[in-house]
């Protein structure tokens, strides 16, 4: 009798143990942004970063890390319209179609979605079967109402992960008449808010902010960086506008901890990706 | 006993409670999409593909000129950015019957490079793929300068007509032609639509006295150049010729 409790605590000491060390959840986020209608392969006699990039090779790769990796979350942050003839004679259908195909899990809305005006891009939203994010327009009076969310919460595994939007500002870079019924507000007042909602509201383990306010201090005011510094609840910004190549780049944010700024280029010639392993508290 | 057997799921539920989990480990990299992935590229997206490729390569596929030297678009002054401006102020000109002074354009509106060899329709299209058309400002002086102030503090923008100096962020030395900027003179601008409002920061062009649209679109002024230039035996070439000079580099 006694031997065989032992038996029994023993067993339970052992398994919890082995579900202890189980208490981890893993992530991987592929990453695009500002992949200006590059659907095919770059020309391959550019003297600059020839052959590289299409939809068929970002979809093959993406295809065989999702074989690999149980959790993965792929989003874009902005401007995957306009670059080549595709988007002057399809008007970004080929665009949506090709990231319905990839299966995209969020964009952000680059300052180049609105080039052919609000009817334009109303109508290829419509077409699309991901989530749009930004939370700093507010649509409410235009075409795209519909078609775009403020903020965004979905699981991967047992993780809950918020997911917020940056949209730059229009005046200066977007010809007025096409982003018709668009009103911008501050990108760091609308950070705090939201990120602060995601994580204490809606109870995020990660906070994701797709921004295509650009990450060069030089060419705008409001960059990932001021973001990340005037916020405690992002963890990760993914970034795009200003077509830097940013891998494994941290800041610390408000509070100290260390934010990642990632950003790949332009044109979908590289895929980023983060690996993101969590403990459970 | 039954106390002990309820030990083992009260172990197993302890450790399932409170479902936030706390980042960790993060690391970042990239993957470059070069031709070492085409093996995996996806064989379906490129079936999809086909008939608008087909439809599409048919005509931007023509080669109507040849460029003679790779040409990028870069601060301070840049080989494809004086070419751009330059058939702005022929353009302009041809169409106003009159000499233009100067011709503004913006690095960030050339959206690729050219490479020495065939100039295609598809490369016109990729330089500017904006529909935006042909403007012509006539500008006060002072508000020239304003603009070219601002050009100073980011370090260079594309322009024709005209050189200057950037020395301590102020724009210095600046000729018009072969003459000193004038404050009081009116000149005439060669530009687009997108930079006439104010677009990418240049709001000195909203102050313009005058403005002409010319309805030509860019894009198609640009394939009419190429083509032009090749049928009179020339290629696409330009020169270097210190119109932006940073002398803080």
């Amino acid at each position: 009798m006694k031997t065989k409790l032992y038996f029994i605590v023993a067993a339970a000491v052992l398994i919890s143990a082995a579900a202890a060390a189980q208490k981890t959840e893993r992530l991987v986020i592929l990453h695009t942004n500002d992949t200006h209608s590059q659907i095919e392969p770059t020309d391959a006699s550019a003297s600059r970063n020839p052959d590289m990039g299409g939809y068929a090779r970002r979809l093959g790769v993406i295809n065989e890390i999702r074989k690999k990796e149980p959790h993965v979350l792929l989003v874009d942050a902005g401007d995957f319209s306009q670059g080549t003839p595709y988007y002057n004679f399809f008007g970004g259908r080929l665009e949506v179609k090709g990231y319905n195909q990839m299966q995209y899990d969020a964009t952000a809305l680059g300052n180049h979605e609105f080039d052919n005006g609000m009817d334009s891009l109303a109508t290829i939203l419509a077409l699309k079967n991901f989530p749009v994010v930004v939370s700093n327009y507010d649509v409410s009076a235009s075409k795209i109402r519909e078609l775009v969310e403020p903020w965004l919460v979905v699981k991967k595994g047992k993780l809950k992960i918020g997911i917020m939007g940056l949209g730059v500002e229009p005046a200066g870079l977007i010809m007025e008449k096409n982003y018709e019924g668009v009103v911008y507000n501050d990108p760091v007042t609308t950070a705090r808010e939201v990120s602060d909602f995601l994580r204490n509201k809606k109870k995020c383990d990660l906070v994701i902010c797709l921004s295509h306010l650009g990450s060069d201090s030089t060419d705008v005011k409001v960059n990932d960086f001021t973001i990340a510094r005037a916020t405690t609840n992002i963890d990760v910004i993914i970034g795009g506008h200003s077509h830097s190549l940013l891998e494994n780049v941290t800041t610390p944010n408000a509070a100290g901890r260390r934010v990642m700024i990632a950003q790949m280029g332009r044109s979908g010639l590289y895929l980023g990706r983060i690996d993101l392993e969590f403990t459970q508290k | 006993m039954k106390k002990i057997a309820l030990l083992f799921p009260m172990l197993l539920l302890l450790s399932c409670t409170s479902p936030k989990w706390a980042l960790t480990e993060i690391q970042g990299a990239k993957i470059a999409l070069d031709a070492s992935v085409e093996p995996t590229a996806d064989a379906g997206f490129k079936s999809f593909l086909a008939p608008y490729k087909q439809q599409l390569d048919a005509r931007m596929d023509e080669v109507i000129g040849y460029i003679e030297q790779d040409m990028r678009a870069h601060k301070p002054e840049s080989l494809l950015s004086n070419w751009s401006a330059d058939v702005y102020l022929q353009r302009a000109s041809a169409y106003l019957g009159a000499p233009v002074d100067v011709a503004i354009v913006n690095l960030g509106g050339l959206r690729t490079q050219l490479s020495a060899g065939p100039f295609t329709v598809r490369k016109v299209f990729e330089l500017m793929p904006f529909e935006n058309e042909l403007v012509v400002l006539w500008l006060k002086g002072s508000d020239l300068d304003d603009l070219l102030q601002f050009f100073a503090r980011i370090g260079g923008q594309g322009v024709g007509g005209l050189r200057m100096q950037i020395s301590n962020g102020k724009a210095v030395g600046i000729r018009v032609g072969n003459e000193a900027l004038d404050a009081n003179k009116i000149y005439i601008i060669a530009t687009n639509d997108y930079l006439a409002e104010g677009n990418d920061y240049m709001t000195a062009l909203t102050r313009r006295v005058k403005r002409v649209d010319t309805g030509i679109l860019v894009r198609d002024m640009l394939l009419e150049h190429v083509r032009a230039e090749h049928a009179a035996g020339r290629t696409i070439h330009a020169k270097l010729e210190g119109r932006i000079v940073n002398n803080e580099n």
